[in-house]
C-alpha cells in the first residue's frame, strides 16, 4: 500500500505535465469554439450568392400584406436561385414607387414585381424596363394596357360576390335577431387602391345582392373613401363614422388591414361591439384574434404567400422560356367565429 | 505507464528541464496563439475602417463627376472636359472593386446595385457630354437630367451602405471586443494554470529529492550509531538521489559483510592459539608424566620417611632432619591440583633447597632473605622460586672463588608483590639475557648439569608467569657485568589465595 502511493506521488508530476498540456490546448480550443459561434451569432460569414436578382416594389412595403407577400416570394425564389428584395424599404417613403421602379431600372435587376397603380407614369416605367429586357409582373392591381409580362392577383369580381354572401348571410342574421326590416351596409374603400379594383370589387358585392334581391331592399348600401396611406388619417376619418351625426351602419365591410384594425378598435371604443359588425380583409393576428372575441364577424383574406410565389414563378418562366402565364389567380379565404380556430397561433403561416 | 516510469528514471536535472521546457513552450504556443488571434482581430479593424474609407473616396469621386459634367455643361471648357474624363477614369476605377455578385448579403447587393446604376450614370453623362458637344441642347438637357437624377440614387445608396457598414462595423467591433476579452480570459485561466501546476510539479520533485535524503539520514544514524540491521532504503527513482540510497544500500551491506568476515578470522586465530596453548600443556603433562614414570615420587618420598625414621631411632638428628627437609622437597613436587600455591609454601621450599644444598656443598651458600609478612599470603603459580635458585646456584655461585651469596627479598610496590632473588655469582651476558627473555629454546644454551635438576627451567617459569598473569611484565632479569652477580625481579600482581 505504502508502496503504491509512493509510487502514485512519483507519477504525479507527469500526470500534471499533462493536465498543463490539455488545460492550454482546452483553453485554445474553448476560445476558437467561443470566438467562431461569437462570430456566427453576428453573421458575418452567412452569405448565399444567387443567379437572379428579383426586386418587389410596394406601395407600403412594412404592411403585413406585402409582408407576406415578399416571404413567399423569397422562399420560392430560395429554391430557383434568385434573391427577391422588397426594394428600397431603407429609403422609405423618400421614393415613390415611381422612383423605385426607376432605380431598379438603372440598377439592371433581373425581373421587378410592381404594384399595379392608377398610374400612367408607372406604366412608362414598365415599358422602360420591358425595353432595357427586364421583365416586370404586376401584383394585386394589373396594368394590363402596359408590356409587363404577367399578372398575379385576385378576380376581384368574384372576391366582391364573396364579399356579397357575405353581407347577405350577416343582413339575415341581424334581421331575424333584431328583427329589423333592413340593415345600413357600409364599404370602406382606400384612396391608394386603384379606382378599377375598387370599382369591379364593388360592383361584385352590388350584383350578389342583387341576385339576391335584397339589395336597397333589406340591405342599404354606401360607400366610403377613405385615406389609407397611414393609420392616423384613416383613424381620424373612420372616427367621425362613430360620432357623426349620420346613423352608425349595422355593418362595415372593410377592403384592407389598415381599415379593419382601425374599425375594430373603433367598435371596441365607442362600446358597438355586437352593434356594429365587422367584415374585415386579410388574416393578420389581431383580426383572427378580434375574430374569436366577434369584434369582427368575418374576413376575407388573400393567399398573400402564394400571390409572392406565383410572382417568381411567373418571372422565372419568363426567364427561362421568353413568355409566361398572362394571369395568375390567388386564392382567397374566409375566415368566422366557425373556423377561427384552426387559425389561431398561426396566422401569418396560412 | 512505461514513460511514467521512464521521466521517474530521469536525472534530476533533466526533470527539471523537462518540466521548465514544456511549461516555456506551452506559454510560448499561447502567446503566439494571442498574438495570432490580436492580428487577426486588428486586420478585420483595419478591413472595418479601409472599407468605409474607400466608400468615402467613391462618393467624393462621384462629386467630382457630376460638378465636372456640370462644369463642363456650363462653361464648356476643354479644361473642365479634361477634368470630367479624368473624374470619370478614376470612378470608373473605383467602381470596379465593387461586389457584382446577388447575394443575401445586403452590403453586397447594395454594392452591386451601386455599381449598376454608376455603369447607367456614366453612360447619361458621356452621352449628356457627346450632346453638348453636338450642340444638341434638347438631348443634353434630357441626360443631364437622368444622369443628375440617377447621382441622387447613387448617393442614396452609398448613404445606405455607408450606414449598413457602419451598423455592421459596430457589431463587428463589439464581437471582436468580446473576443479579445475571451482571449483575455482564457490566456489569463490558462496561465495562472500553468504557473500553479509548475509550482506543484517543483514541490513535489524537490519532495522527491528531500524525502528521501531526510530517510537517508535517519537510517545513517542508525548505521552510525551500531545498528547495521537496519531495513534497507526504498528507492523508487533512479535519478541522484536514487543513486545515493542504493550506493549507501550496498555500502551497509558491505560493512556487515566485512564484520562476518573479521569475526572470523578472529575465531579462528582464537581457537589456533587454544590448539597451541593446548599442546603445549600436554607436552608438558607429557614431560611430567615421563618424569613420573623415572622415578616414583612417592616411593622416593616413603623411602626418604623411612630413612629419616631410621635416622631418629639411631638417635642421627641430623641425618634425621636432612632426610626429612629432602623429603619434603619431594612432597611438594609430587603434590597434585596445586597449580597454584601461596608465597609462604614457595619460601618454605626455597629454604628447604638452600638446606639440602647447603648440606651436600658443606654449607658454601649464604642465604639471605628479607620478607615483607604481609604478603605471605598472596598466591603464586607454584614451581616459580626454586627454579630460579637453581639457576643462581648453578651458573651463579658454583664455580666462583668468593663466598656465594643469594639473598631473596620479597615486598609490595605499586600494589605489585616484588619478588628479587640476587647472587653474587658471575653474571650473566646480555644476549643470554635477552634470548632468555624472549622465551626461546634454551636446550643450546643449557649444560648437561641443568639436564640433571629438577626438570624445571627459567623458560618455564617466565612462560608460567606470562600466561597466569596475563601480562609481559612480570619477570626482569639483570646483571652489571661479569662477576658482578644476576638479579631476578618477579613483578607479581597481588592475587590472595581463596579459601
Amino acid at each position: 500500500m505504502e508502496n503504491r502511493v509512493i509510487k502514485k506521488k512519483n507519477n504525479l508530476p507527469v500526470l500534471l505535465l499533462g493536465v498543463m498540456v490539455i488545460m492550454t490546448i482546452i483553453g485554445i480550443i474553448a476560445f476558437k469554439i467561443a470566438f467562431s459561434i461569437n462570430q456566427k451569432s453576428d453573421g458575418i460569414n452567412e452569405n448565399r450568392e444567387y443567379d437572379k436578382y428579383y426586386v418587389l416594389i410596394s406601395t407600403d412595403p412594412n404592411a403585413n400584406l406585402w409582408k407576406n407577400i415578399h416571404e413567399g416570394a423569397a422562399s420560392c425564389g430560395e429554391k430557383t436561385d434568385a434573391f427577391v428584395e422588397q426594394f428600397g424599404v431603407f429609403v422609405g417613403s423618400e421614393y415613390t414607387a415611381l422612383e423605385k421602379l426607376d432605380i431598379a431600372i438603372s440598377a439592371k435587376v433581373d425581373g421587378i414585381i410592381i404594384e399595379g397603380q392608377d398610374n400612367d407614369l408607372i406604366e412608362e416605367g414598365i415599358n422602360k424596363a420591358t425595353e432595357k429586357g427586364i421583365p416586370v409582373v404586376t401584383i394585386s392591381q394589373d396594368k394590363a394596357e402596359s408590356m409587363r409580362v404577367s399578372f398575379v392577383g385576385v378576380n376581384n369580381y368574384e372576391l366582391g360576390k364573396k364579399y356579397g354572401l357575405e353581407i347577405e348571410e350577416l343582413a339575415n342574421k341581424l334581421c331575424a335577431e333584431e328583427n329589423k326590416p333592413s340593415v345600413n351596409v357600409l364599404v370602406l374603400v382606400g384612396e391608394s387602391t386603384g379606382k378599377s379594383v375598387q370599382n369591379i370589387l364593388l360592383s361584385g358585392i352590388r350584383e350578389e345582392l342583387s341576385n339576391k334581391n335584397i339589395l336597397n331592399d333589406k340591405v342599404f348600401l354606401d360607400v366610403s373613401a377613405l385615406k389609407d396611406t397611414n393609420s392616423f388619417d384613416a383613424e381620424e376619418e373612420i372616427r367621425d363614422i362613430f360620432v357623426g351625426e349620420n346613423e352608425v351602419p349595422d355593418i362595415i365591410v372593410c377592403l384592407n388591414e389598415l381599415h379593419t384594425n382601425c374599425v375594430a378598435q373603433a367598435v371596441v371604443d365607442y362600446n358597438r361591439v355586437g352593434k356594429t359588425n365587422i367584415i374585415g380583409s386579410f388574416a393578420s393576428e389581431a383580426i383572427i384574434n378580434n375574430i374569436d372575441k366577434e369584434i369582427i364577424y368575418s374576413t376575407l383574406a388573400i393567399d398573400d404567400k402564394q400571390m409572392g410565389e406565383y410572382c417568381v414563378t411567373a418571372l422565372n418562366e419568363y426567364k427561362e422560356l421568353g413568355y409566361a402565364n398572362e394571369y395568375y389567380v390567388v386564392d382567397t379565404y374566409r375566415i368566422n367565429k366557425e373556423n377561427v380556430s384552426s387559425y389561431m397561433g398561426g396566422a401569418d403561416d396560412e | 505507464m512505461n514513460r511514467i516510469s521512464k521521466f521517474n528514471d530521469l536525472g534530476l536535472q533533466t526533470k527539471l528541464v523537462i518540466v521548465y521546457v514544456v511549461s516555456m513552450l506551452l506559454i510560448l504556443i499561447l502567446n503566439l496563439f494571442i498574438y495570432g488571434n490580436i492580428n487577426g482581430i486588428l486586420k478585420k479593424f483595419d478591413k472595418i475602417y479601409d472599407g468605409n474609407v474607400k466608400l468615402n473616396e467613391l462618393s467624393e469621386s462621384l462629386n467630382q463627376v457630376q460638378n465636372n459634367m456640370t462644369d463642363y455643361l456650363n462653361t464648356k471648357t476643354t479644361d473642365s472636359m479634361d477634368a470630367y474624363y479624368k473624374a470619370c477614369q478614376d470612378y470608373t476605377k473605383q467602381i470596379d472593386n465593387l461586389s457584382e455578385v446577388v447575394s443575401s448579403d445586403e452590403t453586397l447587393r447594395l454594392e452591386k446595385n451601386i455599381k449598376e446604376m454608376s455603369l447607367e450614370y456614366l453612360e447619361q453623362t458621356n452621352r449628356a457630354i457627346e450632346a453638348k458637344r453636338g450642340r444638341n441642347i434638347e438631348k443634353y438637357k434630357l441626360y443631364s437630367t437622368n444622369a443628375k437624377k440617377i447621382y441622387g440614387y447613387i448617393l442614396s445608396y452609398v448613404d445606405r451602405l455607408n450606414n449598413l457598414r457602419f451598423a455592421n462595423n459596430s457589431s463587428n467591433y463589439k464581437s471582436l471586443s468580446v473576443s479579445l476579452r475571451y482571449l483575455e480570459v482564457v490566456n489569463t485561466i490558462v496561465f495562472i494554470a500553468v504557473v500553479m501546476i509548475n509550482i506543484v510539479i517543483v514541490g513535489i520533485i524537490l519532495g522527491n529529492i528531500t524525502k528521501p535524503l531526510k530517510s537517508l539520514a535517519v537510517v545513517a544514524n542508525e548505521v552510525a550509531s551500531g545498528n547495521l540491521e537496519v531495513e534497507p532504503l526504498m528507492v523508487e527513482s533512479k535519478d541522484e538521489v536514487g543513486v545515493v540510497g542504493s550506493t549507501f544500500n550496498h555500502m551497509i551491506v558491505s560493512i556487515k559483510d566485512n564484520i562476518e568476515q573479521l569475526k572470523e578470522s578472529m575465531d579462528n586465530e582464537r581457537i589456533l592459539k587454544e590448539k597451541e596453548f593446548m599442546m603445549e600443556n600436554s607436552l608438558k603433562d607429557a614431560q611430567l608424566k615421563y618424569l613420573q614414570t623415572q622415578i616414583n615420587p612417592h616411593f622416593l618420598f616413603n623411602t626418604l620417611n623411612a630413612g629419616a625414621q631410621l635416622a631418629m631411632m639411631e638417635g642421627a638428628d641430623r641425618t634425621y632432619e636432612y632426610v626429612q627437609t629432602v623429603a619434603d622437597f619431594f612432597r611438594y613436587n609430587i603434590k597434585k591440583n596445586h597449580d597454584s600455591v601461596s608465597l609462604k609454601e614457595e619460601l618454605n621450599l626455597v629454604d628447604n633447597y638452600i638446606y639440602i644444598l647447603n648440606v651436600r656443598f658443606a654449607g658454601d651458600i649464604k642465604y639471605v632473605s628479607n620478607i615483607d609478612e604481609g604478603l605471605l599470603g598472596i598466591t603464586v603459580p607454584s614451581m616459580i622460586l626454586q627454579p630460579i635458585i637453581e639457576n643462581s646456584v648453578n651458573y651463579g655461585i658454583r664455580d666462583i672463588d668468593w663466598e656465594g651469596v643469594i639473598s631473596l627479598s620479597v615486598y609490595e610496590k605499586n600494589n605489585k608483590a616484588y619478588i628479587s632473588i640476587e647472587d653474587n655469582g658471575v653474571g650473566i651476558s646480555k644476549e643470554k639475557i635477552e634470548k632468555i627473555m624472549n622465551s626461546e629454546n634454551l636446550d643450546d644454551i643449557r649444560s648437561e648439569s641443568e639436564r640433571d635438576s629438577n626438570g624445571i627451567g627459567l623458560d618455564n617459569v617466565i612462560r608460567r608467569l606470562k600466561l597466569y598473569y596475563n601480562s609481559d611484565d612480570v619477570f626482569d632479569i639483570s646483571s652489571l657485568g661479569k662477576n658482578q652477580g644476576t638479579k631476578v625481579l618477579l613483578k607479581l600482581p597481588i592475587l590472595k589465595e581463596e579459601a
